[in-house]
């Protein structure tokens, strides 16, 4: 009954209830799929039912599932090849991809591009939309969480007099209050806090999530002579708690974490966990930047020569280098300690 | 056919029955090795794992069931039993079901904990006590999808078993993680008491969190044997049904001796620290400080090369050693040194090639893990009657993969 002109293909059928194979063949017919074993005097049509067909391997066996669980079985490969192509057939578009080496480098070249701008715009895109549905009591009490987080292992109660409080509180207010009504609808509430930075913090000022400012006395009393510049300071935080930074760095932090963790993460945690560090200095430069815009906006509106802060910087640095010394830290701290981010920040502040 | 099955063959091929033809065998029956054969590339591997690593990443994740059904397919069809290779026949839709559940799962457990506490703590009860469940589902759909010579297995194992299985260390393993999750809400003032009744309350949980480590610990070889007792003792092929016999204390002494092998780089480390001259120089000496933390990072790193391969070769050859079915057995010769070694050399390479090494690894661990077993079969295999197993398959197969396409292991 077979004499169809279609190239036929020798396989083993198993009927998926008996481990004995019986030698059969298989063809494509006008539009069905037929299998005939020796000695069957009809083939069986498989013809619109859902058939698996097998990948192009180079040394796997290749097996043709069928819907009632049966197995038809071809070990030579290239008889298997060799057939589908005569029948007209094709193996299926991944299929076919996965066979070449030079699509197989086209395919890292573009996996790299597309982690590259994952990683460059689709994470921060969709942290921030994430932020943006948030609700800001998320912020607050992520932000009372983190200050007491500090208050326990990293600050000190302030040990500034009350006069040098209301001092930094008035200069914030005067430079507030000489914005004019566009810039002032657009800020945050916030809320200064004072403690001592000791010797993790030193001269610092920090933007917790939900608009918690907290300045050391430190940075205080770098500024004792130059009690303007703590305009530019502040108002660099102010930037970061508008735009909440914070919120918009953790969350895109952590999903470059989660997401490297997919792709690496069941075989070593360093590696999860690099990505994500580095994330996290990028992503806080653009930050840094932001924020300093913002800062320099806060200065000229107060009529302060944003250039005072290039000054404050130099101080800064100073003083890092002169802790670094006293502490005489391995050479691995010193590396990450110098900021040459610096040099670009001084003359950001410089510009007319 | 192979040569030694060609007289059943031809008797099957005549459409006897089986009882007749198990009749006509002969009184002692021969065993005869089945060949295992793994012939996997590295580099066609890599192909495969590099496009669906794309399409992984381009579809946000959701292309990951069918980048791992197409790759169970691959590992399957390069791994040859006497001459027929191993089908998988999961549907990868109805894997993409069970992924979404799980996603759900988890994502409520890891979101859910951070913004609300009530919701954490509900979530990882649900998880541990769906786990069983899920286990099994896992277990059921691979099994079920898994064909050889278009024969079914089954994994026959029910879910009281299941249960009674994993919950000896469920209940530990809950007042364990749960103390520890409430008492660190209670630090961090997420959940509060009264001022005063919070001392007493952070005590009396202090105990509780330490007995339930000490009874996990204590009782997690148990749980693993019961758990491999029940994985063996329910798989089925046509009507071999496998049964294996290993007894409780010799999981507590592959335990024991892992423990050895974690010991084995801290001694080493505390060893070198003891060495006065050594430890006077990384006082004086900076960049000894560094030397020291690669020291301590490699010591880590040592320890997963040593203790994992340790465990995982002794259980493998453990278990399958003492399994059996009426006319098959298992002979596991999985050697702990090739195992370490390329364990080291896999982790060596992933490194430095950024993690491109990574299907070599796959497919060279396979392979040794697979070729190390060996299966013995007495009397003739013709009479297998695939109902056995592919009835049952077919009750569980599907609905299982509503849950879970996750595999476990070998």
């Amino acid at each position: 009954m077979t004499t169809s002109a279609s190239p036929t293909l020798d396989v083993q059928w198993f009927d998926g209830l008996h481990p004995v194979a019986r030698p059969a063949r298989l063809w494509f017919d006008a539009n069905c799929v037929c299998v005939q074993a020796d000695g069957d005097d009809r083939p069986t049509d498989y013809g619109a039912a859902r058939l698996r067909w097998p990948e192009p391997l180079r040394r796997g066996q290749r097996q043709v599932l069928l819907p009632d669980g049966g197995v038809l079985a071809c070990a030579d490969a290239a008889a298997y090849d060799a057939w589908l192509r005569q029948s007209g057939r094709r193996h299926g578009a991944i299929a076919r991809w996965q066979q070449s080496g030079w699509l197989a480098l086209l395919t890292l070249a573009l996996l790299a591009a597309t982690l590259f701008a994952g990683w460059r715009w689709g994470v921060p895109l969709g942290a921030d939309a994430a932020v943006s549905f948030m609700p800001a009591y998320v912020d607050d009490r992520v932000g009372e969480q983190v200050l007491q987080e500090l208050d326990r292992h990293w600050l000190r109660p302030s040990k500034l007099s009350r006069v040098q409080r209301y001092e930094v509180y008035a200069r914030l207010a005067n430079a507030v209050n000489a914005m004019d009504s566009r810039a002032l609808a657009k800020l945050t509430p916030v809320e200064l806090q004072f403690r001592e930075g000791g010797r993790h913090f030193g001269a610092n000022a920090l933007a917790l999530p939900g608009g918690t400012i907290i300045v050391t006395d430190e940075l205080v009393q770098l500024l004792a002579d130059r009690p303007e510049a703590i305009v530019g300071v502040l108002g660099h935080e102010l930037g970061h708690v508008r735009h909440r930074h914070g919120m918009r760095l953790t969350l895109r932090a952590s999903s470059v974490g989660l997401a490297t963790g997919a792709l690496v993460g069941d075989f070593s945690l360093a590696l999860a966990t690099a990505p994500a560090m580095l994330a996290q200095q990028s992503y806080s430069r653009d930050f840094e930047r932001e924020a300093d815009e913002d800062a320099r906006k806060l200065m000229r509106s107060a009529s302060i020569d944003p250039a005072v802060m290039a000054d404050f910087f130099e101080r800064l640095r100073k003083q890092r280098e002169e802790d670094a010394e006293e502490r005489s830290d391995s050479a691995f701290a010193a590396a990450f300690s110098s900021h040459p981010a610096d040099a670009e920040r001084i003359a950001f502040f410089r510009q007319r | 056919m192979l040569d030694s099955d060609m007289a059943a063959d031809t008797l099957y091929a005549a459409a006897s029955p089986p009882a007749q033809e198990a009749a006509s065998a002969p009184a002692v029956p021969v065993e005869r090795p089945l060949a295992v054969q793994f012939t996997g590339s590295g580099v066609e591997y890599l192909r495969i794992w590099l496009l669906h690593l794309l399409l992984t990443v381009l579809t946000l994740g959701l292309y990951l069931p069918f980048a791992k059904a197409r790759r169970i397919r691959y590992l399957y069809a390069n791994s040859w039993i006497d001459g027929d290779a191993l089908a998988f026949h999961g549907d990868p839709r109805t894997m993409f079901r069970g992924f979404m559940v799980l996603v759900a799962l988890f994502g409520v457990y890891a979101i859910g904990g951070r913004f609300a506490p009530l919701a954490g703590y509900v979530a990882f009860l649900g998880l541990c006590v769906l786990w069983p469940a899920l286990w099994r589902a896992g277990q059921q759909f691979r099994l079920a999808n898994t064909s050889w010579r278009g024969l079914r297995l089954a994994f026959r194992g029910d879910l009281g078993d299941a249960y009674s299985a994993f919950g000896v260390v469920i209940w530990p393993l809950v007042l364990m993680v749960g103390v520890q999750r409430v008492a660190e809400d209670l630090v961090t003032g997420r959940v509060a008491f009264s001022a005063r009744g919070t001392p007493w309350v952070l005590g009396a949980m202090a105990v509780v969190g330490g007995i339930g480590t000490l009874l996990y610990v204590a009782l997690l070889p148990l749980a693993l044997a019961k758990v491999k007792r029940y994985q063996h003792n329910h798989y089925q092929l046509a009507d071999q049904r496998l049964l294996m016999q290993v007894k409780t204390r010799r999981f507590y002494a592959l335990a024991f001796k892992t423990l050895c092998w974690v010991l084995v780089p801290v001694l080493v480390l505390v060893g070198l620290l003891l060495i006065p001259d050594l430890r006077a120089w990384l006082d004086s000496n900076k960049t000894a400080g560094l030397a020291a933390i690669v020291v301590v990072v490699g010591a880590y790193l040592l320890s997963f090369v040593l203790v994992g391969p340790y465990f995982n070769a002794k259980l493998q050859n453990l278990v399958w050693n003492h399994s059996a079915s009426e006319q098959v057995r298992f002979a596991s010769t999985l050697k702990f040194r090739s195992l370490a070694w390329l364990t080291a050399r896999n982790w060596l390479l992933i490194l430095l090639t950024l993690g491109l090494y990574r299907p070599f690894a796959v497919i060279n661990t396979w392979k040794l893990k697979l070729e190390a077993v060996s299966i013995h079969v007495s009397g003739s295999m013709a009479g297998w009657d695939g109902r056995e197993s592919a009835n049952y398959a077919d009750a569980s197969g599907e609905a299982a993969g509503d849950f879970f396409g996750i595999d476990l292991g070998l």
